[in-house]
């Protein structure tokens, strides 16, 4: 697993495996699916909500998830879901509203102490900031990675 | 009044149209290019073609003088984000959005939105009211036509200005059931004082409403 979004920072990956820390992820598409996958593999405590049925059909058995369909902005879907006792919230839909909107339910309303937004559309990344929303934006960190290769493989 | 209308579709344009009509200063913005060809034509003014959640589009569409921000799109996260980004960033005075879940309105609110509107909401509330009017209509049925719901404009010369609501020796089987004042609606106790200009509306049997109204403007 590489260093990313601040996660190697927290050392969170040490601390969370002892502590059984839960984690939501909310939007189970082409980019939250496998999330949701890599951390149930490393037994994590996940939930995940989506708005669509179909997003669960690939899920494995196996993993010990809790699958929610449902509206990731209804209050009584993040409820059922238990993000009062959640501690990392992972926004991850293909929509920035949406997941701003759920950023700052988590913040707000539930005091989740950790959320990481996905930012889908760089454009937005001003709207985010502006709003105090912690984003990881994978363009940008493929980017980032592409020139890091460049420059190692330059260097050797 | 400077109103940005952001986004909403075709059934925006109605609202703008009503905004325009009453006087108001409107401005468009939404990322459907046909809505913004329609709003231009119609009102031989600019519309904004883009995402409202761009920073630099929604700058460009607000200036100094706009006083209210309305989101009205599909995307309930979306109206949220594009008033609270007004507020915050652009300190626009007042915002408006649509709600799509009544159990966000709190939400919104707490967020500085300054009003919400809710589909449901209003539905809920109209469906309440055909509740309470057909339980009226059972206790009093429209044939006798005996109970009347009247609403009386308080006038200058009212005798019942500047009193309160004990003072006014009211005819028996009526009641003033709501005063509407500066876009508010009260329930009156016997402390109310009642001014000029006053809306009231007034429950009456009807072989009383004559003397009610000649008592509350005669």
């Amino acid at each position: 697993m590489s260093c990313q979004g601040g996660f190697c920072d927290m050392k969170i990956f040490n601390r969370v495996k002892h502590q059984q820390l839960r984690f939501l992820v909310i939007g189970c598409g082409h980019f939250g699916f496998p999330i949701v996958r890599y951390l149930s593999e490393q037994d994590f405590t996940i939930t995940c909500i989506d708005l669509r049925a179909e997003a669960f059909e690939d899920m494995p058995l196996s993993f010990h998830e809790l699958m929610i369909e449902g509206d990731g902005t209804d209050p009584a879907t993040l409820e059922a879901a238990g993000i009062e006792s959640t501690d990392i919230v992972i926004t991850a839909t293909n929509n920035d509203a949406v997941n701003i909107m759920i950023a700052q339910m988590a913040k707000q309303k539930y005091h989740v102490s950790r959320v990481v937004t996905r930012l889908y559309d760089s454009v937005h990344e001003e709207a985010c900031s502006a709003l105090g929303i912690e984003v990881i934006n994978p363009i940008m960190l493929f980017t980032e990675a592409c020139l890091t290769k460049l420059k190692s493989s330059e260097e050797a | 009044m400077n109103v940005l209308v952001v986004n909403g579709g075709r059934s925006s344009l109605y609202f703008v149209q009503s905004l325009a009509a009453s006087g108001h200063d409107v401005s468009f913005l939404s990322h459907d290019r046909s809505d913004c060809e329609l709003f231009a034509t119609t009102y031989d003014k600019p519309a904004i073609c883009g995402d409202a959640l761009d920073v630099s589009i929604l700058k460009r569409s607000l200036n100094h003088a706009t006083d209210l921000v309305v989101a009205i799109g599909d995307c309930e996260a979306e109206n949220y984000t594009i008033c609270t980004l007004a507020k915050k960033m652009f300190h626009v005075k007042k915002t408006i959005a649509l709600v799509r879940n009544p159990k966000n309105i709190p939400f919104f609110l707490h967020n500085d939105i300054d009003r919400c509107f809710c589909a449901a909401d209003l539905l809920a509330s109209v469906t309440d009211q055909e509740a309470v009017e057909d339980n009226l209509r059972k206790f009093f049925p429209p044939e006798n036509h005996n109970l009347v719901v009247k609403e009386i404009q308080l006038q200058p010369k009212s005798n019942v200005a500047n009193k309160e609501l004990w003072e006014i020796p009211l005819p028996p089987q009526s009641l003033i059931a709501c005063v509407l004042r500066d876009g508010r609606g009260v329930i009156p106790q016997g402390n109310t004082r009642f001014l000029a200009g006053d809306r009231l509306i007034v429950l009456v049997m009807k072989n009383h409403m004559e003397e009610t109204v000649t008592l509350l403007n005669g």
